[in-house]
């Protein structure tokens, strides 16, 4: 693999997560939500053999089609708008800015923590965990906690693919992305289901 | 024949067969609940490990089974959690007769009691992240009932139990990669901090005890109270195992010593919130808080505190399912479960009114009570081992619960204009709140039997 890659996966990380905190258009979110399992993907490689690694990638992919298939009938219902004015984003292009500068300055301590992970691991796992944080605490609704839970796990795989190459554990990391993204839909879908008797 | 097939594969098999029969609600309810006593009876009856006869038939239930190399092991010892956890959901079932819970309550709740029993017995223990993880998964869906507004708590669950998740599994990875032999305290300190936020996360150890109220005000009381029960209380039995299998940590720090402080914070804060409370569902969530900080008292005393922790947790499924089920039945009458739209009930339901009230101050200790004299017991061991502040706030916490228990009892019994009608209670709600209300002032009485008990379920941890 080119050594380019994972440095600009951890460039197309940060993005993601960006866009997925600036921009609540699902259709923005459902794709850089795509685009960061790309990213986490060719970070895990460094850690892992593709054909495991590959388990993040296929299961992040499932996750945002599970997603994108419940956000389709659920925007025809309720639209699909951005609700965030032009200062609401920029309130949040800062807070990542400063969110960012916290995670590199705290990547030594990241690597030291995961021995065995390396910078762009660190800094990629880091900035989502960061931001998918950030995600979670400023938002409210059923969507976007669900996608910043999926960041931070994301994050989260990063890292710990580092120190620990379990199948088991990746298999079931892979199965409670799959049942977030399940209960994200089941969530979205639950307002428009018949009253249960 | 293996304990994994009959305690988890089986009602995992049989929860996804009543799933899919929804419609026939009673009838699943009254399935699940006789494969729940059938599990607890045999269980109880045949230990795993043991040899039993047949007529000429030996056989023997093995407890390991393993799972692309870890295993998930039953002992000899786990019959009384096993008993008592299977025990529990069958009460609850029960309950759920005289309820309109959705008919998805039943099989969840088989599947959500399988996964507690893999996360208690899997090896590695930090495995369990993942296992309590998918519960509360299910619990979430269980919560969020179709045709009602999604409320916040249930968020705020799933998103705090999977932060605990990710903490824990890093807490548990730590740990096995120090060396017992070479410790650097320093470095002991990463893990210790992780597993502390993890439990704290799992358990809504305060400040992140704030999906309690959230959950318990805004969705159906007696879930609610289901969840509280059993994931809670599987998450206390998954700390207890994890602490066990660390117990070298006790040498580096004073682990039992936090548990105490953390336990008489979370008195504090669920006696003193109790007191500003004007919603009864809110109520109850604060009295689980409390209730937390109890069972952590209760086991940072040692192996006389856990069969204390385990006699509190049988009154505690009791005055639980009864004070949920009295909150159910009350807001299927009124829609609203804040003390303006509950004023004077008591004069059209009595029997809810006592029910909430008995179910509150046993768990709030009130004399003559099954609470009291567990909790006295408690306060008594703490004065004995000089921590005279941690006995305090045991105290000053049940004071706010009984206060919030007498404001309740104010409004309930408030005069209030005349009332609609209001469709009267049927025959099995009326004799489960007798039976409930009954037991918990009985267990009051002789509060011996409790003890003998506890002492039999804490010999599963020891």
């Amino acid at each position: 693999m080119p050594e380019i890659l994972p440095t600009l996966a951890v460039g197309l990380l940060f993005l993601t997560a960006l866009s997925l905190l600036l921009f609540e258009d699902w259709r923005l979110s459902i794709g850089a939500l795509a685009l960061q399992y790309v990213g986490v993907f060719v970070l895990v490689t460094e850690s892992w053999p593709v054909e495991i690694a590959v388990v993040k990638l296929v299961a992040g992919w499932m996750s945002v089609a599970v997603l994108g298939m419940a956000l389709i009938d659920y925007s025809e219902e309720n639209g699909h708008g951005d609700t965030l004015n032009l200062s609401g984003k920029l309130f949040r292009f800062m807070v990542a800015g400063l969110v960012g500068l916290v995670v590199v300055s705290l990547l030594p301590n990241v690597l030291t923590w995961f021995l065995g992970a390396t910078s762009r691991q660190g800094l990629g796992g880091a900035f989502l965990l960061g931001l998918g944080l950030l995600h979670l605490s400023l938002s409210t609704s059923p969507i976007r906690i669900i996608i910043g839970l999926l960041t931070v796990i994301a994050g989260f795989g990063i890292l710990f693919a580092a120190v620990e190459a379990s199948i088991l554990i990746t298999t079931l990391l892979a199965i409670v992305n799959l049942g977030i993204a399940f209960v994200g839909a089941y969530l979205l879908s639950i307002s428009s289901m018949e009253i249960a008797k | 024949m293996n304990a994994i097939l009959i305690w988890v594969v089986f009602p995992l098999i049989i929860g996804g067969l009543l799933f899919l029969f929804q419609s026939k609600r009673r009838l699943i309810t009254l399935i699940g609940l006789g494969i729940a006593i059938s599990l607890a009876s045999l269980a109880w009856a045949f230990p795993v490990g043991k040899v039993f006869m047949l007529g000429s038939w030996n056989f023997e239930i093995t407890g390991q089974f393993s799972v692309y190399g870890r295993q998930i092991i039953l002992t000899q010892g786990d019959w009384p959690i096993l008993t008592l956890l299977y025990l529990m959901i069958a009460f609850w079932f029960l309950g759920s007769l005289a309820t309109n819970v959705p008919s998805t309550f039943v099989p969840l709740g088989m599947v959500g009691a399988a996964m507690i029993v893999v996360g208690i017995s899997i090896e590695p223990s930090f495995y369990a992240a993942l296992v309590f993880e998918f519960v509360a998964l299910l619990f979430v869906i269980l919560l969020s009932v179709p045709g009602r507004p999604l409320s916040k708590g249930v968020l705020r669950f799933l998103t705090l139990q999977t932060l605990g998740m990710l903490f824990i599994l890093f807490a548990g990875w730590s740990f096995s990669q120090v060396d017992v032999n070479v410790i650097d305290t320093a470095i002991l300190a990463r893990p210790l901090v992780m597993m502390g936020l993890g439990f704290s996360l799992l358990l809504g150890i305060f400040p992140f005890s704030t999906w309690f109220p959230m959950l318990a005000g805004k969705n159906d009381p007696y879930l609610t109270a289901f969840v509280f029960n059993l994931f809670l209380n599987g998450g206390m039995l998954f700390g207890l195992d994890f602490l066990e299998k660390y117990a070298w940590v006790n040498e580096y720090i004073d682990i039992l010593g936090a548990i105490q402080v953390v336990g008489a914070i979370m008195l504090g804060v669920g006696g003193v919130w109790a007191v500003f409370q004007r919603n009864l569902g809110r109520m109850l969530g604060y009295a689980m808080v409390a209730e937390i900080g109890c069972a952590l008292l209760a086991y940072s005393l040692g192996v006389q505190g856990l069969s204390m922790y385990f006699a509190l947790l049988i009154i505690q499924v009791f005055a639980l399912a009864i004070w949920a089920l009295a909150l159910h039945l009350l807001y299927t009458q009124t829609q609203d479960l804040d003390y303006h739209a509950v004023a004077g009930i008591a004069r059209h339901f009595p029997l809810l009114a006592a029910g909430i009230l008995l179910a509150h101050f046993s768990l709030a200790g009130l004399p003559l009570l099954a609470g009291f004299p567990l909790q006295w017991a408690l306060g008594s061991q703490l004065a004995q081992l000089d921590s005279y502040g941690i006995a305090l706030w045991l105290l000053l916490g049940r004071i706010g619960l009984a206060s919030g228990g007498v404001r309740t009892l104010g409004v309930l019994f408030a005069r209030s204009e005349e009332m609609p009608e209001k469709a009267p209670l049927k025959y099995l709600p009326k004799v489960l709140l007798i039976l409930g209300g009954l037991a918990l002032i009985i267990f009051g009485f002789s509060p011996h039997y409790l003890i003998h008990v506890g002492e039999y379920l804490s010999l599963a941890l020891q």
